[in-house]
C-alpha cells in the first residue's frame, strides 16, 4: 500500500531524509493500492460539506475552525512524537547526518568528486553530494559509501574515503 | 548564533539598500507601514540577485520596479488593515528554532547549489552552465540558489546556507502577511496554512516550494489590491516578488504567467494603470527565466527535466488519482484541501472576489499541463509520491487566501485611508 521505507511513520534517519518532506507518514505511491474511490468521496465530500458551512452564520464559521484544528491533530502528532525529526529526537538526527556530511567535507579538498557507482546507501547520496560540491572535479577519488553509512564512520586509507555503519548506535 | 547575526546583518544592509532606493525612485515603500523595511530588502535582495545572474538582467529589473513606482496612486479606500504580526511573528521563531543543518532530500540538493554559489562570483553559473555539468538537476535555473548565498553572507558551512535559506524564507512570508493584512484580511489565511502539517516540515527546511507559494500567493494579493481598490502602493515590490519567483524555479514563471492571464480575465484590463501594471509583473516574472533559458542555449546545456515532450493522454487519470490520494492524507494536509476548494464556488461567484480563486484556478491548471507535457521522468516523480505535494504547497498560501475571503460574506467595512 505504502512505500515500505515508511511504514514506520519516518521514525528512522534514513526515511526521513528520503522521504520526510513528501509526507507526514506514509508516501502514497502509484504502484501500490490506491483508494480512488476513497479519496474522491473524502476529499468531495468534505468541500461539499465545507461550501455548506460556509454559507451559514458566524457560528458556522467557528465549527469550520474547529475542524481545521482538529483533523491538523493526527499530524501535528505525528511531527511532535513519532518521526526522526521530532523535536526530542531532532538533534540527535541531524547530528548523525552532519557526521557524514563532515568527515566527507574534511575529505573533500583531496577528493573533488564521489564516485557514485560505489554508492550503497541511498539516504546518503544527497549528503555525499552537499559534502563533495566543488566548482570543479579536480580528481575522482574513491568514494565508498557502504549501507548504513549514516550514522557510522568513516575512514580516510590511501585510496580514498570508506563510510560504513560500523559504530553507528541503533535508534 | 553567529550564523544569524551574519545574516541578520546582511538583511538589515539589504533594508538600507531598499529604503535608499525608495528615496531615489520614489517607490513609495514608506506607505506600507512597519513592513516597508523587509519588504525593501526583498526588493534589494532581488535586484542584487539578478544582476548576479546577468547585469542587464539586473537592470531590466530596476527598471521594471521603477516602473511599478510611477504607477500613479493619489488616494484610495482600504480595507482595515489587519495586525498580524504577532501571528507572523510566532510562525517565524518556529522556524528559526531547529538545527541548521539539512535534514531532507532536496534541502541537501539547494543547498549544494547554495554553496557552489559562496565559491566565487561566477562559480554557480559557471558550473551549472558547463557541458558536462556537475550541478544537479541539470539547467534549472539559479536565482534561488544566489539569493539564499547572499543572505549566508557567502558563507559555505551548512549552518549558513541554512540560516541564508531560513532568511530568504522568511522574507516571503512577511512579504505575504503584509499584503494580507493590506488586503483586509486577517488570521484565518495563516491559520489554514498552519493547519497542513506538511506545511510545518517545510517551512523548518531549506524547500522551495513554499516560499514559491508565499510570493505567488503575494503577487496575485498585490494584483488583487490593484484591482479591487486602485491601491498601487505595492507594486514595486509585487514586481520584484515575481521576478525572485521567475529566477526560483521553473514553475516559478508559470505561476506568474498563470496569474497575469487570470486577472486578465477579469476587469483588469480595463483601466490603463491597471494594464501597466499587469504588464509589469508579467515582464519581471519572465525576464528572469527568458535570461537563463538563452545562457543555457549559449551553453549548450539543456534542462531535460523540463523540457515539453507532448502531452500524455494516458497519464491524466494515474495523475490525477495519485493527486487525490495526496490531498485526501489527513495526516499531512488536514481538511485544508476541502476547505480551499469549499471556497471556490462562493468566492468566484462574487465579482469583487472572483480574481484570486480564478488565479489559483489558472496556477493549478498550469501546473498539471505542465506535469502532463513534461518528460515522462517528471511523471515517474509524481508516481513515485515525490512531486504532487511540493505542488500542493505551492498552490497552499493563494488557497489560504481564497479561504479566507470566502469566510467574509460581505466586504470589509471600509476606513478611510489616504495613501501618501
Amino acid at each position: 500500500m505504502h512505500d515500505p521505507s515508511t511504514l514506520d511513520c519516518m521514525g528512522t534517519v534514513e526515511s526521513v531524509v528520503t522521504h520526510g518532506a513528501n509526507a507526514i507518514c506514509h508516501v502514497p505511491r502509484a504502484d501500490a493500492w490506491h483508494p480512488s474511490a476513497w479519496a474522491v468521496a473524502a476529499l468531495l465530500g468534505g468541500s461539499a460539506l465545507g461550501a455548506l458551512v460556509l454559507a451559514q452564520g458566524p457560528r458556522a464559521r467557528r465549527l469550520l475552525g474547529a475542524a481545521l484544528v482538529l483533523a491538523a491533530l493526527p499530524g501535528l502528532w505525528q511531527l511532535a512524537r513519532h518521526r526522526a525529526d521530532a523535536p526530542p529526537r531532532h538533534a540527535a538526527t541531524v547530528a548523525t547526518v552532519r557526521a557524514l556530511h563532515d568527515a566527507l567535507a574534511r575529505y573533500s579538498p583531496a577528493a573533488g568528486c564521489a564516485d557514485r557507482a560505489q554508492m550503497r546507501c541511498e539516504a546518503c547520496v544527497p549528503v555525499v553530494r552537499l559534502a563533495l560540491a566543488a566548482p570543479r572535479c579536480h580528481s575522482v577519488a574513491s568514494v565508498v559509501i557502504e549501507p548504513g553509512a549514516l550514522g557510522g564512520a568513516c575512514h580516510v586509507g590511501a585510496g580514498g574515503i570508506r563510510c560504513t555503519s560500523a559504530g553507528r548506535a541503533s535508534h | 548564533m553567529s550564523a544569524f547575526v551574519a545574516s541578520a546583518l546582511v538583511v538589515a544592509a539589504l533594508a538600507a539598500v531598499g529604503a535608499t532606493l525608495d528615496r531615489a525612485l520614489g517607490l513609495g515603500l514608506a506607505a506600507l507601514g512597519p513592513w516597508r523595511w523587509a519588504l525593501g530588502a526583498l526588493v534589494a535582495l532581488t535586484l542584487v540577485t539578478l544582476g548576479w545572474l546577468h547585469p542587464l538582467l539586473g537592470a531590466v529589473l530596476l527598471g521594471l520596479v521603477a516602473g511599478a513606482g510611477r504607477l500613479a496612486t493619489s488616494e484610495v479606500v482600504l480595507p482595515p488593515v489587519r495586525r498580524l504580526a504577532p501571528f507572523a511573528g510566532l510562525v517565524l521563531l518556529v522556524g528559526a528554532l531547529r538545527p541548521m543543518h539539512p535534514l531532507y532530500w532536496d534541502e541537501h540538493v539547494w543547498l549544494t547549489k547554495t554553496r557552489l554559489a559562496t565559491r566565487g562570483l561566477h562559480a554557480l553559473a559557471d558550473a551549472a552552465l558547463a557541458p558536462s555539468s556537475p550541478v544537479l538537476p541539470r539547467g534549472y535555473p539559479i536565482g534561488w540558489s544566489l539569493a539564499e548565498a547572499v543572505l549566508a553572507a557567502l558563507v559555505p558551512d551548512t549552518a549558513a546556507l541554512s540560516t541564508g535559506a531560513f532568511a530568504l524564507s522568511a522574507l516571503c512570508l512577511v512579504l505575504y502577511v503584509a499584503l494580507v493584512a493590506r488586503g483586509g484580511r486577517g488570521p484565518a489565511a495563516l491559520g489554514v496554512m498552519a493547519a497542513a502539517p506538511l506545511a510545518w516540515v517545510h517551512w523548518r527546511s531549506a524547500y522551495v516550494d513554499l516560499p514559491l507559494g508565499l510570493l505567488s500567493a503575494s503577487v496575485a494579493l498585490g494584483l488583487e489590491q490593484v484591482r479591487r481598490y486602485g491601491d498601487t502602493r505595492t507594486m514595486p515590490v509585487v514586481v520584484a516578488a515575481a521576478a525572485l519567483a521567475g529566477a526560483a524555479k521553473d514553475e516559478g514563471a508559470v505561476h506568474i504567467a498563470a496569474i497575469v492571464l487570470a486577472f486578465a480575465l477579469t476587469d483588469t484590463l480595463r483601466d490603463p494603470a491597471r494594464r501597466r501594471g499587469l504588464a509589469l509583473t508579467a515582464a519581471a516574472g519572465l525576464a528572469p527565466g527568458f535570461t537563463w533559458w538563452l545562457l543555457r542555449h549559449a551553453a549548450g546545456v539543456a534542462n531535460t527535466d523540463h523540457a515539453p515532450t507532448g502531452f500524455a493522454l494516458s497519464a491524466v487519470g494515474p495523475l490525477v488519482r495519485q493527486g487525490l490520494w495526496h490531498l485526501a492524507d489527513v495526516q499531512s494536509w488536514g481538511v485544508v484541501p476541502a476547505l480551499v476548494l469549499a471556497a471556490l464556488p462562493s468566492t468566484l461567484r462574487r465579482r469583487d472576489t472572483r480574481a484570486l480563486p480564478l488565479a489559483w484556478l489558472c496556477v493549478g491548471a498550469a501546473l498539471g499541463a505542465a506535469v502532463l507535457v513534461g518528460p515522462e521522468r517528471v511523471r515517474v516523480f509524481a508516481q513515485q509520491g515525490t512531486l504532487l505535494s511540493r505542488l500542493a504547497l505551492q498552490l497552499l498560501p493563494l488557497g489560504a487566501a481564497v479561504f479566507d475571503d470566502a469566510l467574509r460574506r460581505e466586504p470589509a467595512a471600509r476606513n478611510t485611508l489616504v495613501s501618501t
